[in-house]
């Protein structure tokens, strides 16, 4: 929903950078914001705390207690709900003045403008954009998490768009086929195929491919603390791009991340290693992907 | 990038530790084992005080002037950091509401609990006295979270205090895993296993022994369950119908069931009107097996007129006031007869219905029998209980009176004083009292113990 927001926008520089002057001055005012609610929520679990400390000691809790503690409850709730939606606001308008930045990327390449990264900048370029993909922290406990968050596949109608980044399925110089890191250029609803770079500049192969063998990233992380039913469980065949390269490869979940700045810990199957896999290797959520191995291998064939 | 996330959660608990927030951090202290157990009670809130240590660039940006606003070179930090928070209090929130719920349901449980005491009968006070000190343990042992957030909090004020030096730190650290266990709620389960068992345990009371007694009384009389009510309208009559239509089917197949119908009605009803009592079922035998002949008869005749002139004594009886004079008749001629034998009349008058009514009640009376058995030999055993239980009661008292006796004793021994003769003869007769009593106690229980032992003999 963000990520199309911009699009009505027009492109020329100015008026990028004038929109995005004016998402850090409401971030700014945000803060503020932000600030003053927790302020207010603190004294409110004071109170919490203080009331705990009187009920302590005799280690009962009565009536009136119960009573008084569930309006203190409620109370401090209302709070943190107050500062979660300025939080998601300000965390809004983070993502808003990212979207217009790559538009203006996607626009400076349309026009032939390709700025080309070394592979050591290239790397930095992927682990940030994997760690400051959005943040999804559901609104209810039950809440269902939306497509292409964490290990939730996109709808089988979803279109990846410009600029994207996915898993395509390529061949490679000797009939071998590798699931690279790709971006979108654009998709085709004629031919129902997509057209990809390879993120990886020195390729400077551009592969078009059928649908099925384009899996689009993650757009969001899901949060452990709040939406673990997001994450892939432990033991699972996850596709995952392997450290310091830009292939996914399959590999064995590991251990979960318990925090929204954790990565994945994976085991890549590796036949180079005496029982069939690498040791642990730490890998974002964004490039934790589920990969239907036996339709691949179909449509391979 | 590998360990990248691990790391800074590594770096963050140290400050923690250093801080001695521990239980405010939960969100970064979450890596593995004791520490992420630990996370997982409290309740996570990044204090305002604490802003420069876990939110630098947030806090650098309120320090800021409306000037220098907020960079692009803050985005990414800043996105962090405000995500970080956006969990906590999310997670905050979440815990809070489930806070509020178990509150709630616990005020709910109080209140059914509290209706179900008022609904207990005057017997058990004992019981309910003890249901309400069980309901305050209980709604305590309901709502867990309650505890576990006052675990955070004294853990966390207690370690919020200013610690000189590490080592010391450690020590706290260490004391902290021994405080929650003086926090923890009771635990209330001995008191409830009490509860239940206490009925079970408790003297026999005199009311006991005349409930039993009415029991007995009531479930000795055995006179209602002997009745067997007579036949009703419907079997007497329905069916007697029902069998003269299915013969009279099956004798004349081809004849107007219209026609049939009515005659048969015609017949039954002048039965009826004859005899104004219901015919005997050997009677009714002895019609069906003939009704062949018989319809067939009112059918030729015009008159409507049942028997010929011709027929057998024993028909014209059918129409004799008393049918219970016209089923002995027949028996009588039946057996002359030789179509049946003198003792059969018995079998012939079972029925179906009466040998099942029979059958149950037999099965009934001898349940009743049993029950009343048990009935009495706890009625028996109960009586024999509550002489014990006086036995026991004034033993209770005689204990009392020497371990004052006793007191006494010490009392003068400490004061070096002698006690006076009367004394010392009252705690000796007291003395004596007491093992009189236990003997009778004694003497009560093994006699009890041989009743029991012959019953189970007997049983």
């Amino acid at each position: 929903m963000l990520r199309s927001s911009p699009s009505k926008m027009p492109f020329t520089a100015d008026a990028a950078a004038h929109q995005i002057q004016e998402r850090l001055k409401n971030i700014y005012n945000l803060i503020f914001e932000i600030e003053e609610e927790r302020n207010r929520s603190e004294h409110n679990l004071n109170n919490i705390t203080k009331a705990h400390d009187k009920i302590t000691p005799d280690d009962k809790v009565s009536p009136y207690y119960q009573q008084k503690l569930k309006s203190l409850y409620s109370a401090a709730v209302s709070d943190a709900q107050q500062e979660e939606e300025l939080i998601r606001k300000a965390l809004a308008k983070i993502n808003e003045i990212r979207a217009i930045r790559n538009e203006r990327r996607i626009q400076a390449r349309n026009a032939g403008n390709k700025e080309t990264i070394r592979r050591g900048a290239l790397m930095k370029m992927l682990l940030s954009s994997a760690q400051t993909l959005p943040l999804y922290v559901g609104k209810s406990p039950g809440a269902k998490p939306p497509p292409l968050c964490g290990a939730i596949p996109a709808e089988v109608t979803y279109i990846a768009k410009m600029g994207d980044m996915v898993a395509a399925l390529v061949k490679g110089s000797e009939e071998e086929e590798n699931w690279i890191l790709a971006e979108v250029v654009q998709f085709n609803p004629t031919t129902s195929k997509y057209e990809v770079d390879d993120i990886d500049e020195e390729q400077k192969d551009r592969h078009v491919l059928s649908k099925r063998r384009v899996v689009p990233l993650p757009l969001m992380r899901a949060n452990p603390e709040t939406d673990a039913h997001a994450l892939f469980p432990k033991g699972s065949i996850v596709m995952a791009l392997y450290p310091q390269t830009t292939c996914f490869y399959k590999a064995v979940v590991n251990q979960l991340p318990t925090t929204a700045t954790e990565e994945y810990e994976v085991l890549f199957e590796d036949a180079t290693y005496a029982d069939g896999y690498s040791p642990p290797l730490n890998v974002a959520q964004r490039y934790v992907i589920s990969i239907k191995e036996s339709k691949k291998n179909k449509s391979q064939s | 990038m590998s360990g990248k996330g691990k790391q800074s959660s590594k770096k963050a608990l140290i400050k923690v530790r250093e801080g001695g927030k521990s239980g405010h951090l939960s969100s970064v202290n979450s890596d593995t084992s004791s520490e992420s157990t630990e996370a997982a009670v409290s309740l996570p809130v990044l204090k305002t005080v604490d802003n420069g240590k876990h939110l630098p660039r947030y806090c650098s940006i309120l320090q800021r002037s409306a000037e220098e606003c907020v960079g692009m070179e803050d985005l990414d930090t800043l996105q962090l950091e405000l995500e970080t928070l956006l969990s906590s209090v999310v997670v905050r929130c979440r815990l809070l509401q489930d806070e509020i719920t178990n509150l709630s349901s616990a005020e709910e449980r109080r209140d059914k609990r509290s209706k179900s005491v008022k609904g207990l009968s005057t017997l058990d006070k004992k019981i309910r006295e003890d249901k309400s000190k069980l309901k305050d343990f209980s709604s305590k042992a309901q709502s867990p979270l309650p505890a576990k957030l006052f675990k955070q909090k004294t853990s966390g004020g207690l370690a919020s205090q200013v610690v000189p030096n590490p080592h010391e730190l450690n020590r706290i650290d260490g004391s902290k895993s021994d405080l929650p266990k003086l926090l923890l709620p009771k635990n209330d389960t001995p008191n409830k296993f009490w509860a239940s068992v206490d009925p079970y345990c408790t003297d026999i009371m005199p009311e006991d022994l005349k409930l039993l007694e009415e029991l007995v009384a009531s479930h000795s009389d055995q006179s209602e369950l002997k009745k067997i009510p007579p036949l009703g309208r419907h079997y007497s009559l329905l069916w007697a119908h029902n069998d003269l239509l299915q013969e009279e089917d099956a004798a004349n197949p081809n004849r107007d069931k219209k026609k049939n119908r009515s005659d048969v009605s015609l017949l039954v009803s002048k039965v009826d009107k004859k005899g104004n009592s219901i015919a005997g079922p050997l009677t009714q035998r002895l019609v069906s097996a003939l009704l062949e002949e018989n319809v067939y008869v009112a059918n030729n005749n015009m008159d409507n007129k049942l028997f010929r002139d011709g027929d057998p004594p024993v028909l014209r009886d059918l129409s004799i006031q008393n049918s219970m004079n016209l089923e002995l008749r027949m028996h009588k001629e039946l057996v002359e007869q030789g179509i049946l034998e003198a003792d059969t009349p018995k079998k012939n008058q079972d029925d179906e219905i009466l040998a099942e009514i029979k059958r149950c009640q037999q099965e009934l009376s001898a349940l009743s029998n049993h029950n009343v058995t048990q009935l009495k030999r706890l009625l028996q055993l109960a009586q024999e209980e509550s002489k014990r239980q006086a036995v026991k009661r004034k033993i209770s008292i005689v204990d009392n009176e020497v371990v004052e006796h006793y007191k006494k004793l010490i009392l003068a021994k400490q004061r070096k004083v002698s006690m006076t003769k009367k004394e010392q003869e009252k705690a000796w007769s007291c003395l004596r009292e007491r093992e009189n009593l236990l003997e009778h106690l004694n003497i009560l229980s093994s006699g009890s113990d041989t009743v029991i032992n012959s019953r189970n003999n007997t049983a």
